[in-house]
């Protein structure tokens, strides 16, 4: 039998019944992720999700953001804060948390990824909530958070230099899903004989057109091209929203 | 093993469905890149369901193909090529008519309970391991 097909009869008078489902696997996750988004847009609050293997630099990359976005920008005011998730120990929290930023650890106790619900447990207690951005840092895992939407803006996947330019073939539907990609330790890449090119061309292809930035978290290489991209990004997304708010006030199908 | 907590959004999707009888099987669609592994994928159900009336209900997975679109000319290439021309599944999209770049369709992340397979109402009083042992008859014998 071919296992691809639901079976039809198991005899005359024994005919299963088929019940279509077509329900997504991760549907509680997506509709919590949905309300979250509504909350952060709700609470003004830009969210990218962070995801890489581990070892490719989120943490060092993280820190230089929470500290140099709000300084290159002193004038916008600018509050950031982190969730960040790891197996145990709350060792990237302390370390992020020297920027000044509030920052909060979950400890998945073993779970490979996040999900929308420690999130949303996360931000509902989180104080103050007055931030403009918050940056979630992923579990280590270039499988296993693809998968989980957390309510983010935008998904920011990592890959460092050392790790070979093929990363992306052999992790496609996590960069798939990513919205930009940082090539992290890019002072590295000689040393490492690292194939720019090709890396360029393996994410275009698994994704054609993402946006690339290629950063050194020990130079500071390609931090301001990185700053001012996330600001503009949330300029971008409190457009969209102001957008949508305006087009729900003057609809017709509202007015009547 | 994220597989453990979609086995466990399969269950409760499979018991949130008001059916009177216990389930045969569960139809479920697995995109090319949804990164999961259908070994342990069915380890990790038969985990989730052991001790319960579901204990007997296997997964039937079907895996999809990655389904490519050309902005341009709006096709979906069965075999999109490489650049230098070779005939290449995922990893070099690139339309064998208008040679641009293909996107990929949101399929290729697809996780879904596309359906429920039960027994017949008559079939209600049989218990689970009767009824799921029929269709393994039914099945050897296709």
């Amino acid at each position: 039998m071919n296992e691809t097909s639901p079976p039809m009869k198991i005899g005359e008078t024994q005919a299963p019944r088929i019940l279509q489902v077509r329900t997504k696997i991760l549907k509680a996750n997506d509709t919590l992720a949905r309300t979250l988004r509504q909350k952060f847009a709700s609470d003004n609050v830009f969210v990218t999700n962070w995801v890489s293997s581990p070892g490719s630099g989120k943490t060092t990359w993280l820190e230089r953001t929470l500290k140099e976005l709000p300084a290159k920008f002193p004038t916008e005011n600018l509050r950031v804060a982190a969730i960040v998730g790891d197996l145990e120990t709350d060792r990237d929290a302390q370390r992020l948390r020297r920027s000044g930023a509030p920052v909060r650890q979950i400890m998945t106790h073993g779970l490979c990824h996040l999900e929308a619900d420690m999130i949303e447990r996360e931000w509902d207690s989180f104080s103050p909530k007055n931030v403009d951005f918050l940056f979630i840092e992923n579990v280590g895992n270039l499988v296993c958070p693809t998968s989980w939407d957390l309510g983010e803006s935008l998904r920011i996947g990592l890959f460092s230099v050392t790790e070979g330019e093929d990363k992306p073939l052999k992790y496609p539907g996590l960069f798939n899903t990513c919205d930009a990609v940082l090539l992290t330790k890019i002072d590295l890449a000689q040393a490492c004989e690292f194939q720019r090119d090709a890396a360029i061309a393996n994410l275009y292809a698994v994704r054609p057109g993402i946006k690339i930035f290629e950063v050194s978290g020990k130079t500071g290489h390609g931090l301001e091209a990185w700053l001012d991209w996330l600001l503009a990004q949330r300029e971008n997304w409190q457009a969209s929203i102001a957008s949508t708010i305006s087009a729900a006030s003057t609809s017709p199908r509202e007015a009547t | 093993m994220h597989e453990l907590s979609l086995a466990q959004e399969i269950f409760k999707i499979a018991t949130s469905q008001n059916q009177e009888s216990v389930p045969i099987a569960i139809g479920i669609r697995l995109g090319a890149w949804s990164c999961v592994h259908e070994d342990s994928l069915r380890n990790s159900f038969q985990w989730v369901v052991q001790n319960t009336p579901m204990q007997n209900t296997h997964l039937v997975i079907e895996r999809l193909q990655e389904i490519w679109l050309c902005e341009t000319c709006q096709q979906s290439p069965e075999s999109p090529k490489s650049p230098a021309g070779n005939q290449l599944s995922a990893q070099s999209p690139i339309c064998p008519w208008c040679d641009e770049a293909l996107r990929i369709l949101d399929s290729v992340q697809e996780m879904s309970v596309d359906w429920i397979e039960y027994p017949q109402s008559d079939d209600c009083d049989v218990a689970p391991n009767e009824a799921h042992d029929n269709k393994n008859e039914h099945h050897e014998d296709e």
